[in-house]
């Protein structure tokens, strides 16, 4: 709560002469000039003859929580006349003429001109400014002043986020500061978030609060309708979430209605996406060369006489990608009444992906009141529907047969049939998008809470709330009779599927706050809670075949006959939560902060041993600038460091861990007597003593603003360990006949800096803005049993291993170093494993292909000399954005890159079967007649392809211009008559300049695997905002 | 006001404060051990589910099975370019052989399967609880038993671990004999015979099963007298006999055969999924297309069949032959003239038409053997009256139940010398139960009777890496070895 010295409008903590300066710089626009401790008004200004004197009133409230602000200066520009506001925001003002325009400034807020317009009340809503430490910063159940805090939080505004192009907010937090964020390429899915790197092998993805409630993204929330995100990063912050912060937690709070004038707001922008960057497939006549090539190397004869004949033949990339069209609407009204505040909103957002036959569409409907019963207490609700249809997904099949197809082959035959694919490893994928078009997942979802406040005594404050999140979600999918490849592209008989299921979660949060001043220096917020949350999931579905015509209007489960119907069923799932929590923030004058928290946390998932975890949190923060010794410093505005550390958890795992489980199959049925009989098996592990991964998180900050807090600078430090992870363990030995469970095992470790360094200043009618942010961490398994767990991905050669001392899901597999260019490389080889005692160097390998390094230097390439190839973890992301308005003019650029982290691309070496096209790199490959080439002989079944090494690992560094955006605010002397008080027109593209080496589509890949990746779009659109 | 209050916010924290309730959700859908097996009757489907081990409908057993028990004997011609099959036979066996590695995996886990039994079982002492513990220690007796047969020194399971005994060293084979010994004795007291088990339960062990496979694992110890005592205790009994017709034991309806002592429980159901006999499978006729045929019939074996042994024409099929019903033309692949007929039916029992689903099962103990080796038994204990008695009664059977004047092949043996005896028994053993599981254990045990019989016969074969030392036993899977972290240590000689 904002309480400045009653008779003074500055804040106590800034000397009036700084004040002052502040105010100048941001009135420097109204022709006001400081000089001497007096405002005095510039000589060109004349000052008017009283004519006819008029009252105006008003309230000035904050954004953040409409309450209303004490101590805001409103001047008449043009003159000096200055009054302040009240206690409540209130303000009152004899001014000389209905044009006459109000200027509003308070430290820490972006200040405002109006125009009177001849109204007689005034209501204004402030925006704090870009760095400000009154800043209200959301926290978990609460908030706080940006200068009280002890975590690390970083802050996204609406601002931010509305800039974006995609449906998911999450993609706004791209290289902001301790973020590691790869954009979704495919329409309706989640970008992969994660804080801070990886600490766990199960689900490492942030928890989302949502105005209170907590979901796993937020591809329901339309982007449009947030007013702040919190990404909360250091355990100060996060342990107040307990067994479900280990991963970050990312508090989202959505738009209330503001107190003041309603207004209506229309804001929506149309455009397109398009394939970036390719992965370069030889085509016609370099594929017929390559096979030549391959056939020569085999010693067969070659199999096109002219390969120049070909042409391009068929790019199968262009044969499946198209420029998708994306367009996003939304229209809300807002306002407020002394006991009515509303905000309502509706939302259309729809995406084609940028291959062919992949699509999403999203409506979005919220509704977030609250109402004033009385002086004590308040009741209200945020509530949002959202009804989103999700298209077919790629499938792995589907993209390989893209990179790897034969341009010598066409979609279709002449007679408009599709043409099966050079192999069977292969489908004909353009087919493949078309057969699937019919499938479709809508999410109809609810999430909303009721809320009420009461202010019990002073200080004191009683909320619950009750929330719940309900989705049905309906699966679909018609697949015609069709055979393009009798054994492997084919549907027989027709086939549609319908699958229903619902998720329903209610939670009931209860928390009481306490929050007062004793004797002007000890500043105290307690907070204690409680909630109780229950989950429940349901599916069932079915499958109907052989249908007579492939008409979508006839064809239904019911429309199947009976003999053609089965059921699909889903195991159901049910949890529950229980929790309680307490809060201590204490600020002694200003400058000693401390937090502490603990929570508890009780969950189904876990046995009676272990129900109950604790989640204890400690934070201190000095502001040394509010030192003397320090005071005197003009050009400093702040300087503090602070500390915390704290223990979160993670309890991502499957139910029923705890239980001992009967599982029942036709595998277990004993026969007597030629009958069967039924048989039941307990064949997998319980754990009753399994808990809840550790995150044990240290951090240290240094917060800092200076010259008139233009220049701003963050520094934070952490170690993040993460203990007792959940993990199946392989059974030691393994001789014991029962499938191990999750136990607590392993630790992982991650560390490492985030800086964020920022400026903006005005100059007239310039504004400008530069921030640069930076994000670096180490990963490293601590501990994992001695153990070490290869994880192949199916049906490639991605090969990647979790190991101690190594980072996590490192890539395994052999290191090369050249090429046996001649007869005298292989030999020279041998003698150097018959120096080390061995008959020879690498048995499979021939001429022209990959000398694999001998890593364990025992004189023979063996399974053991694979090693780490390549890790997936960045060394460095950051981003740069600048800003700047002018005139009516405004202006964004936002770089974001990532260095360090590898990529290991499947299709570069994937030759399984040995018509397969390849990446044009391989035209170069050797040959008995090109024994200088670049790339080794291509063979399939040789050592050079299909198997994990080096040479399909690369770079992942990237930079991009994530977003730019153009916008023009037509000036108020246009739209002051058409009853529009704001028309702006703009023009923004995502990743319009894409720098990389990388040689697939983009190297933002999850876990760094590119296997069957959906390509990073760029995109334009063109926008509008309409306020009226 | 103050009440109100105190009321509202107790109130409110107090509601759900009663969390162990709260946060007692049971599996949903899902049963648990606790409510499953409730009473004792239910525990009769976890002593199903240990028979379940010999439905052989787990679709890889055949890999396990045939790489371990035949590749690596003279009975097998191999048509398989798998290096998990073919190392067995020519004795360059990797610790890292999977399909070793999945039979080690697949064993404890039947092991488990009867230790879950006896522990689900504990709570109750009466006559059925004691049934369902005699069933599920005879089962841990026979996979221990051939654990110790594949591998030498194993882990042994006689309980349901406790987490921290999952990582437990390997026991000596003597003290895994021990185990056998007494879990057989506990079934063989405690088991109904085939008999008093009565039809309903054909396909269940037996009182004999047990003493029999008893007599066998005495046997494999050159525990000659005890052999002796075992299968006399079966042959007197007259609970088995022998089938009158050789080749109807292996026929669909030789599963109940009054000579199966241990039958297998495949049939075929059409069950989304595997459906192909994994007994079948592998075998079939090379070149075919009728079974995997991942090996087929020695032209030693097929050799060792006395002249007009009818008993040749009964389990091998050869080139030229046909199959009843079947009109497709029978391709053989080069090289290849013999299958095994045990696994070949006319089309009509084919269900789906299809040679892999035929409903046929190994007998795993059968009274032909049982009569071996109490002949075996006998001699070797100077009794070659009993030896050669029992020998004829294989013999006789053989021979369409004839005696060798009424048939004229397969004389009667009348050698009472021990060590000619011996080799003709072995020689008996090798074409009565061809294929069936036991040969490459028999050379085995056959070394350290005779010194050098087995090295000789692969040195014959030219498969003269053979090292009875180190390919006697297989090496443990390397998964496990490294997953023990120096707990479970490999077989000596495979260091």
């Amino acid at each position: 709560m904002k309480k400045e010295n009653e008779n003074n409008l500055i804040p106590n903590r800034l000397s009036r002469k700084w004040y002052l300066a502040i105010l100048a710089m941001t009135a420097a626009s109204t022709n006001f000039i400081q000089a001497e401790g007096r405002l005095i008004k510039s000589s060109f200004e004349i000052t008017k003859i009283i004519q006819q004197e008029k009252t105006v009133t008003g309230k000035v409230v904050s954004t953040e929580d409409n309450i209303g602000i004490p101590g805001v200066n409103i001047m008449i520009k043009g003159t000096t006349k200055v009054v302040t506001t009240d206690l409540d925001g209130n303000f009152s003002i004899k001014v000389e003429s209905d044009q006459d325009i109000l200027v509003f400034t308070s430290v820490g807020l972006a200040s405002q001109e109006i125009k009177i317009n001849g109204r007689s009340v005034i209501d204004i809503v402030m925006v704090s400014s870009a760095e400000n430490l009154e800043q209200v910063i959301i926290i978990g159940y609460g908030s706080q002043k940006k200068a009280d805090l002890t975590g690390a939080v970083t802050t996204i505004k609406a601002k931010d986020i509305n800039g974006i192009r995609a449906g998911n907010a999450a993609e706004a937090l791209q290289g902001k500061s301790g973020l590691t964020v790869v954009s979704a390429g495919a329409p309706g899915s989640s970008p992969t978030v994660r804080i801070r790197g990886i600490g766990t092998n199960s689900d490492s993805s942030p928890l989302y609060v949502v105005d209170g409630m907590m979901t796993n993204d937020i591809t329901w929330l339309n982007p449009k309708d947030i007013e702040t995100m919190s990404v909360l990063k250091d355990a100060s912050a996060t342990a107040i979430y307990g067994s479900r912060g280990a991963n970050g937690v990312i508090v989202v709070t959505t738009k209330k209605g503001r107190l003041g004038k309603s207004s209506i707001t229309y804001s929506g922008n149309v455009g397109h996406q398009y394939v970036i960057n390719n992965y370069k497939t030889a085509n016609g006549s370099q594929y017929a060369s390559l096979m030549n090539t391959v056939a020569a190397t085999a010693g067969q004869p070659a199999p096109y006489t002219n390969p120049s004949q070909f042409g391009k033949g068929t790019d199968w990339m262009d044969e499946i990608s198209r420029t998708g069209l994306m367009s996003d609407h939304q229209i809300s009204a807002s306002g407020s009444t002394e006991t009515v505040s509303y905000n309502i909103s509706l939302g259309y957002f729809e995406q084609e992906g940028v291959w062919n036959n992949t699509d999403y569409n999203r409506w979005t409907l919220r509704i977030n009141n609250d109402y004033k019963l009385n002086s004590k207490i308040k009741i209200g609700h945020n509530f949002n529907l959202s009804n989103s249809n999700t298209g077919q997904a790629l499938t792995y099949r589907t993209v390989r047969s893209v990179l790897s197809g034969s341009p010598l082959i066409t979609p279709k035959n002449d007679q408009g049939e599709w043409n099966p694919m050079q192999n069977n490893d292969l489908i004909n994928p353009a087919a493949e998008l078309e057969f699937n078009k019919d499938a479709n997942t809508n999410d109809l979802r609810f999430v909303g809470d009721l809320w009420g406040t009461w202010d019990i005594v002073p200080g004191l404050q009683f909320k619950t709330s009750f929330g719940e999140d309900w989705m049905l979600t309906r699966f679909d999918q018609f697949l015609p009779k069709y055979s393009i490849n009798p054994s492997f592209q084919f549907n027989n008989p027709s086939s549609y599927t319908e699958n229903y299921s619902t998720n329903n979660t209610w939670l009931w949060t209860n928390t009481l706050t306490y929050d007062k001043t004793f004797k002007e220096i000890h500043r105290v917020n307690l907070l204690a809670g409680q909630s109780s949350e229950s989950s429940q999931w349901r599916g069932l579905g079915a499958t109907g075949r052989n249908y007579a015509v492939d008409n979508l209007d006839y064809v239904s489960i019911y429309s199947a006959s009976i003999n053609n119907r089965t059921v699909n069923a889903f195991l159901p799932a049910k949890s529950s939560r229980a929790s309680f929590w307490f809060r201590t923030n204490y600020a002694l004058k200003d400058r000693y902060l401390l937090t502490a928290t603990i929570r508890a946390d009780g969950s189904s998932k876990f046995g009676p041993n272990n129900r109950w975890g604790y989640f204890p949190s400690a934070a201190l923060g000095w502001r040394i600038s509010e030192e003397n010794f320090l005071k005197h410093l003009s050009w400093l505005n702040n300087l503090k460091v602070r500390g915390s550390w704290g223990m979160t958890g993670n309890d991502k795992i499957f139910n029923n861990v705890a239980y001992s489980l009967v599982t029942q199959s036709d595998e277990f049925h004993a026969v007597f007597n030629n009958q069967v009989n039924p048989g039941a098996g307990i064949v997998n592990a319980n754990n009753p003593n399994v808990k809840w991964e550790n995150n044990v998180q240290a951090d240290f900050g240094l917060e800092m603003s200076a010259l008139d807090s233009r220049l701003t600078f963050e520094f934070d430090y952490f170690n993040r360990k993460t203990k007792d992870l959940l993990m199946i363990l392989p059974i030691q030995g393994g001789s014991v006949g029962i499938a191990p469970t999750y136990s607590n095992a392993g630790s992982v470790q991650n560390k490492g800096y985030e800086v964020m360094l920022g400026w903006q200043d005005n100059k007239n009618d310039f504004k400008y803005g530069i921030s640069f942010t930076g994000s670096s961490f180490k990963n490293k398994v601590i501990d994992w049993n001695g153990l070490t767990t290869t994880n192949t991905t199916f049906s490639t050669n991605l090969q990647t291993r979790i190991q101690e001392g190594k980072p996590f899901n490192y890539f395994y597999g052999y290191k090369t170093q050249g090429i046996y260019r001649t007869q005298a490389d292989i030999d020279s080889w041998n003698a150097y494993a018959v120096s080390k005692g061995k008959a020879a160097y690498h048995t499979a390998a021939k001429l022209g292909d990959m000398i694999y390094t001998d890593t364990n230097g025992d004189g023979q390439i063996t399974a053991d000399d694979q090693t780490n190839i390549g890790n997936p973890f960045p060394k460095f992301t950051g981003s740069i954005a600048l800003n700047a308005e002018y005139m009516n003019f405004d202006f964004n650029l936002d770089f974001t890159g990532s260095f360090g982290a590898n990529v290991m691309n499947n299709s570069y070496n994937d030759f399984t079967s040995p018509n397969n096209n390849m990446h044009t790199d391989w035209l170069d490959s050797w040959t008995p007649s090109n024994t200088e080439a670049s790339m080794p002989r291509l063979a399939a079944g040789s050592v050079n392809t299909n198997r994990t090494i080096d040479i399909m690992v690369f770079s992942g560094d990237y930079v991009k211009l994530r977003t730019a955006t153009l916008g023009y605010t037509l000036p108020d002397s246009i739209i002051e008559k058409t009853g529009i008080s704001r028309l702006r027109f703009y023009l923004t593209g995502a990743n319009l300049l894409y720098f990389t080496k990388y040689k697939g589509f983009t190297p933002e890949l999850a876990d760094g695997l590119d296997y069957n990746s959906f390509p990073i779009s760029g995109s334009i659109q063109f926008g509008v905002n309409l306020n009226f | 006001m103050k009440k109100l209050k105190y009321i509202l916010i107790i109130g409110g924290f107090s509601l759900l404060v009663s969390c162990d309730d709260f946060l007692d959700v049971t599996p949903q859908a899902q049963l648990t051990t606790d409510v499953y097996f409730s009473d004792e009757e239910s525990i009769n489907d976890a002593v199903n589910r240990v028979y379940s081990s010999v439905n052989w409908r787990f679709f890889r057993l055949g890999t396990m099975y045939f790489t371990s028990h035949e590749f690596s004997s003279d009975d097998v011609k191999m048509n398989t370019a798998d290096v998990n099959f073919t190392s067995a036979y020519t004795f360059t066996n990797s610790p890292s052989n999977i399909y070793i590695e999945r039979l080690w995996e697949r064993w404890y886990q039947y092991l488990n399967d009867c230790n879950q039994v006896l522990k689900l079982t504990s709570k109750y002492s009466g006559p059925k609880a004691t049934q369902y513990n005699a069933q599920a220690r005879y089962f841990r007796a026979y996979w221990h038993f051939d654990l110790v047969n594949v591998f030498g020194d194993v882990v042994i399971r006689d309980h349901v671990p406790a987490n921290e005994e999952f990582n437990i060293p390997k026991s000596p084979q003597e003290d895994v004999y021990k185990l056998i010994i007494s879990d057989l004795e506990f079934a063989a007291d405690n088991l109904p015979t085939r008999q008093q088990w009565g039809a309903a339960n054909l396909g269940r062990v037996t009182k004999g099963t047990a003493l029999g496979l008893l007599a066998k694992v005495y046997l494999y110890r050159q525990d000659y007298a005890n052999a002796y005592k075992y299968a006399k205790l079966v042959i007197q009994s007259g609970e088995y006999q022998l089938d009158p017709v050789f080749r109807n034991l292996f026929a669909i309806e030789g599963k109940y055969s009054v000579e199966s002592m241990m039958p297998g429980h495949y049939i075929y159901q059409n069950i989304a999924g595997r459906t192909r006999n994994p007994y079948v499978e592998f075998q079939g006729i090379p070149g075919s297309g009728l079974g995997s045929a991942f090996f087929a019939p020695s032209d030693e074996l097929v050799n060792s069949f006395e002249a007009n042994d009818p008993r040749k024409a009964a389990s091998i099929f050869t080139k030229g032959e046909t199959i009843e019903g079947y009109t497709g033309t029978l391709n053989w692949a080069a090289g290849f003239q013999y299958a095994n007929k045990k696994v070949i039916w006319p089309t009509a029992q084919w269900p789906d038409t299809d040679f892999f689903k035929q409903q046929l099962n190994l007998p795993f103990l059968r009274y032909a053997d049982l009569l071996l080796i109490y002949a075996e038994a006998a001699n070797e204990t100077g009794n070659s009256t009993d030896a050669l008695n029992a020998l004829e009664q294989v013999r006789y059977r053989a021979r369409g139940n004839k005696t060798f004047d009424e048939a004229g092949v397969l004389p009667q043996i009348t050698v009472t010398d021990k060590a000619q005896l011996r080799l003709l028994i072995w020689k008996e053993r090798r074409v009565e139960l061809a294929i069936e599981g036991n040969r490459w254990f028999d050379l085995i045990r056959y070394e350290k009777v005779v010194p050098g019989y087995t090295t000789n016969i692969m040195n014959n074969l030219g498969r003269t890496n053979f090292s009875y030392q180190k390919n006697s036993k297989f090496p443990i899977p390397s998964t496990y070895i490294t997953n023990s972290n120096g707990v479970l240590t490999q077989n000596p000689n495979w260091q």
